[in-house]
């Protein structure tokens, strides 16, 4: 039963540097018409879309799409859902996209949670990012919001970035924490081939800064946030109680999720799938009724419910997968003893979960699952 | 005319003759234009290097295995010709392959670059074409090139060779220049095969190789006699028979035959599945009607480097022994013996002729045969004299007997021959200095070109001399070597320990004076080359139990991926496997994963970090 709704917006003001997402700049025309295939999208898979419980519109850069775009996919929303019911209804914008005008849309369509890109305090790297916004203009979003009495707010962070210093980190972390966010994303860097920031670094412009300075800003990080009242929950996200997104734990509880849109994906009944990443092709395709028909993954389900459910901070209840999947986890995974023995995996009532160390070493647990 | 006088006359239109030349100076080119030439190929079929058949040795543009061609060549006096041409390699490593060759010739084309010159390998195979009695057709070769100096290097070919110089034929094999002058030259210079086709059968197996269905192909020339399609045939010094199946020759497409008289070179099949009753060297004759001897056969090589070859997974040991079997068949050269080592498990000892050769191997076993190994850093063969004056021959630094037995040590020196322009003569006394090298000899063999002559430890010669060589003369100079003796050197065995534990596979024989720069730079080179572990990997090199060296392997301590929504999970698992991929090739050695590349990083230890 497909409980969330993925939609995705690809297009963005500028690009980022280090973004590898499917994003491209738009123009007017080409809006439209992507908007109108959303919508037909929407049509195809109406039918498989009544028990939908969350939505998130994200990107490329949902803000980018002119408002009366975002109406009209609004619009087709309601038509299609009672948004009011919904557990969870969130977007991403950029913070100098926030608006009066479209913070009322989003009241008015029952969006409850938005997340916006802040990514860092420093105005240096900012620009390093080829971000769009200032700092000035985060804080303006973030009032304006809280004016209109939204509150659920998300806010990005990437951290690690080239040359950033423990130093900048904690300021960082005191700016997000000054606007009063319900929820935090801190990021570390991924270098992804074929980003600006990838060319470079291959070219030695740019120097990604050592394990250890890593290692410490991300413990840093979960000192912290918890002693500021935000709940470690996933890998990189914080929450204040209650604040956790309920999407995105769909996504770590293999739930299933559909995504529309150009390089959506989507697990639908132990399979993935994605629509193509190339605009021209994907409009196509819709047109042609040739929805998410790229790439046929079968999910290993016992596989990736280790893979994705380590990411929690709960962790995976070991009786809930023998009972599913009728498989002694332990036996199937023998390694997960060692890593238990090299203080990487912890079992706390029936849960096996990572411990701080393993936090900090997933990509080596998560081998043992391989 | 009887079948037999036929044959006779067809022997005289016979020309057996290979090319040889130093790396790069345009063998396989003019391989390739004299096949053209005498329309073996079609045009459409012609890919450049054609006689290079293994992927590596169009890749590397180097020829490793032997090839025979037979061609149809009409000439201007308006004869058929019968052309075997024998492709031979052209590196250091594989003297020994050009001398195989060398051996089912009548002639050779020496080709010498018109802007190089003779090098190192120009004269080492004029010497082995010399032995072989061999009539030489010197050809200077890419004279188009601005730079070409024919004028020049004839006179240095005059001078050094002492070839004629009003013989030499101008040719850019390249721009198809010279070709049929070549081609003529071959009629009237190379004799034709002098075998008697009415003697009993002899024919020399001068290589051979594994094809999966039909079993081991000996690839011969038929000295005297003539040898037919379903004859029986006895190896001589195997003494095996078999029935022949078929038999043919290569234009380079294989071509069946019904016999192969005295003069041809060609393949025959037999289904002869055990590959040790083939040996390169050996003297095929009829089984009814043999031959009073064997022709005389190769000499036996040693080899000049020693490397421990060990499965990844154990249990492919079999395997891989069946491998080697099979590459021996096509590779003469090659010598194994089973040994053991504490930190890999079961594995061979095996002998190379040197670095490239061992190179080539690993890669032949990999893609030829897939197998997953790992390859210990190389030894020459050190001589070791035991207080009790016993001698040990020791080509694994492990197996160093206790120093407090040991008398003194001997290691192999060679004679080295390096060619190079007169500017670079300093560069390359220092390197050879450096190197533990005495002076020997110093000739001018032009104006500005010079030959200089070292006795340096083979030790030294296989690490990264050559390289070292390439880079002081940028390039310009040229190495030919060959072992010339032991000499008492002070040595001693330098340790490498992991997290306090020796590595056997890690030791190695270093002289005394520069066990500490060696070992201080394999601690470093460790470091950098095995991957971080969760916990914290000291690193030592010892002398006895004197540790001379350290570093330490710092602990891992991040290594997770940020970001893991809906799509990334097909990503996030294709990166794991990847990275699990990358852990086949490492060896776990007690705690530690250890990857192939610092085993073989004691190679590159002069470099500067």
């Amino acid at each position: 039963m497909i409980k969330s709704l993925y939609i995705h917006i690809p297009f963005c003001k500028q690009i980022c540097t280090y973004c590898d997402f499917a994003k491209l700049v738009g123009n007017p025309s080409l809006m439209l018409e992507y908007t109108e295939a959303l919508i037909k999208e929407l049509d195809y898979y109406s039918q498989d879309l009544t028990n939908i419980e969350t939505i998130h519109i994200g990107g490329g850069t949902p803000s980018a799409l002119p408002i009366e775009l975002l109406q009209k996919l609004l619009i087709k929303l309601s038509h299609l859902f009672n948004l009011k019911s919904l557990k969870e209804f969130g977007m991403e914008a950029n913070p100098n996209d926030i608006s009066e005008e479209l913070v009322m849309l989003l009241k008015k369509y029952h969006v409850t949670r938005l997340s916006l890109g802040v990514e860092s305090s420093n105005p240096l790297h900012l620009k390093a990012m080829n971000r769009s916004h200032t700092i000035h203009q985060v804080e303006e979003a973030v009032s304006l919001l809280h004016r209109h009495g939204f509150h659920n707010i998300n806010l990005d962070f990437i951290y690690a970035w080239p040359q950033q210093t423990m130093e900048e980190l904690k300021r960082d972390l005191r700016y997000a924490l000054s606007l009063k966010p319900t929820h935090l994303s801190f990021y570390a860097l991924i270098l992804e081939p074929k980003t600006k920031l990838y060319h470079d670094y291959i070219n030695h412009e740019v120097a990604l800064i050592d394990e250890d300075t890593d290692a410490s800003m991300y413990e840093y990080l979960l000192d912290e946030l918890p002693k500021n009242g935000y709940n470690h929950y996933e890998i990189s996200n914080f929450a204040l109680k209650g604040y956790e997104s309920k999407h995105n734990l769909a996504y770590w509880n293999l739930d299933e999720y559909l995504g529309i849109g150009m390089g959506a994906h989507s697990q639908v009944d132990t399979k993935r799938f994605h629509n193509s990443t190339h605009i021209k092709e994907y409009l196509l395709n819709v047109e042609n009724n040739h929805c998410g028909i790229e790439s046929y993954d079968a999910c290993d389900l016992i596989q990736e419910t280790f893979l994705m459910g380590l990411r929690k901070v709960e962790g995976v209840n070991l009786t809930a997968v023998s009972n599913r999947f009728l498989i002694n986890p332990l036996m199937l995974y023998p390694k997960i003893l060692k890593n238990i023995e090299d203080h990487l995996l912890v079992v706390e009532n029936d849960y096996l979960k990572l411990t701080q160390k393993g936090m900090l070493l997933l990509n080596y647990v998560e081998r043992s699952f391989i | 005319m009887s079948n037999q006088d036929l044959l006779k006359l067809r022997q005289k239109h016979i020309r057996n003759f290979s090319i040889i030349a130093h790396i790069d100076h345009g063998k396989s080119t003019l391989a390739d234009r004299i096949l053209e030439s005498t329309s073996a190929v079609p045009m459409r079929e012609m890919k450049n290097q054609l006689l290079d058949s293994m992927d590596l040795e169009r890749e590397r543009g180097i020829t490793i295995k032997l090839n025979s061609v037979e061609l149809q060549y009409k000439a201007k006096n308006g004869d058929n010709y019968i052309f075997h041409l024998i492709d031979t390699p052209g590196h250091v490593d594989f003297t020994y392959e050009v001398s195989r060759s060398l051996a089912a010739c009548d002639g050779a084309i020496l080709v010498i670059d018109a802007s190089q010159g003779i090098e190192a390998q120009t004269l080492a195979n004029v010497y082995l074409a010399l032995d072989n009695n061999l009539e030489i057709i010197p050809v200077i070769n890419k004279i188009d090139l601005p730079n070409a100096d024919p004028v020049k290097v004839i006179q240095e070919m005059e001078d050094t060779i002492g070839l004629d110089g009003k013989d030499a034929i101008l040719a850019s094999a390249k721009a198809g220049i010279g070709i049929s002058e070549i081609l003529e030259s071959i009629v009237k210079n190379v004799p034709s095969p002098t075998g008697d086709l009415d003697a009993p059968l002899q024919a020399l197996i001068f290589d051979s190789y594994y094809d999966a269905y039909r079993g081991v192909i000996p690839l011969i020339r038929v000295v005297n006699g003539i040898i037919r399609k379903g004859d029986k045939i006895k190896m001589m010094a195997t003494n095996a028979e078999y029935e022949i199946i078929d038999l043919g020759v290569y234009t380079p497409k294989e071509e069946s035959r019904e016999f192969l008289a005295t003069g041809d070179v060609g393949f025959l099949t037999a289904a002869i599945k055990n590959i040790e009753t083939i040996h390169v060297g050996d003297t095929i004759t009829h089984a009814f009607e043999q031959a009073v001897s064997p022709l005389p056969g190769y000499r036996k090589l040693t080899p000049m480097v020693y490397c421990g070859i060990y499965p990844v997974d154990a249990s492919d040991y079999s395997t891989l022994r069946e491998s080697l079997d099979k590459l021996k068949l096509s590779d003469a050269s090659l010598q194994y013996e089973p040994e053991t080592s504490s930190a890999l498990g079961f594995g061979f000892r095996v002998g190379f002729l040197g670095l490239l050769h061992m190179e080539i191997f690993q890669e032949r076993l990999d893609r030829e045969f897939n197998q997953n190994v790992i390859a210990t850093a190389p030894s020459v063969n050190y001589r070791v004299v035991l207080n009790d004056k016993k001698i040990v021959d020791i080509d694994n630094p492990a197996m160093l007997p206790d120093l407090g037995r040991v008398h003194h040590i001997e290691e192999p020196y060679v004679k080295a021959t390096i060619i190079t322009p007169s500017e670079y003569v300093g560069n390359i006394m220092e390197l050879c200095q450096r190197k533990r090298g005495t002076f020997k000899d110093m000739q001018y063999i032009s104006a500005n070109r010079v030959e200089l002559i070292y006795d340096i430890p083979l030790s030294e010669i296989i690490f990264d001399f050559f390289d070292k060589l390439k880079s002081s003369t940028k390039g310009y100079a040229s190495l030919d070597y060959e072992l010339s003796g032991y000499k008492e050197s002070k040595l001693v065995k330098l340790d490498i320990l992991l997290n306090s534990e020796p590595v056997d596979a890690l030791a190695m024989i270093v002289h005394q004076e520069f066990a500490y720069e060696r070992g201080s730079k394999m601690c470093s080179r460790l470091k950098n080359l095995i991957p971080k572990q969760l916990f914290e990997i000291p690193v030592q090199a010892a002398i006895g139990s004197k540790v001379i060296a350290r570093s330490n392997i710092k602990a891992m301590r991040k290594d997770v991926l940020a970001k893991c929504y809906g799509g990334d999970i097909s990503r996030k698992k294709k990166l794991l496997e990847k990275q699990k991929e990358g852990k086949k090739r490492m060896k776990s050695v007690g705690s530690v994963e250890i990857p192939q590349e610092a085993f073989m990083s004691v190679l590159s230890l002069d470099d500067e970090d």
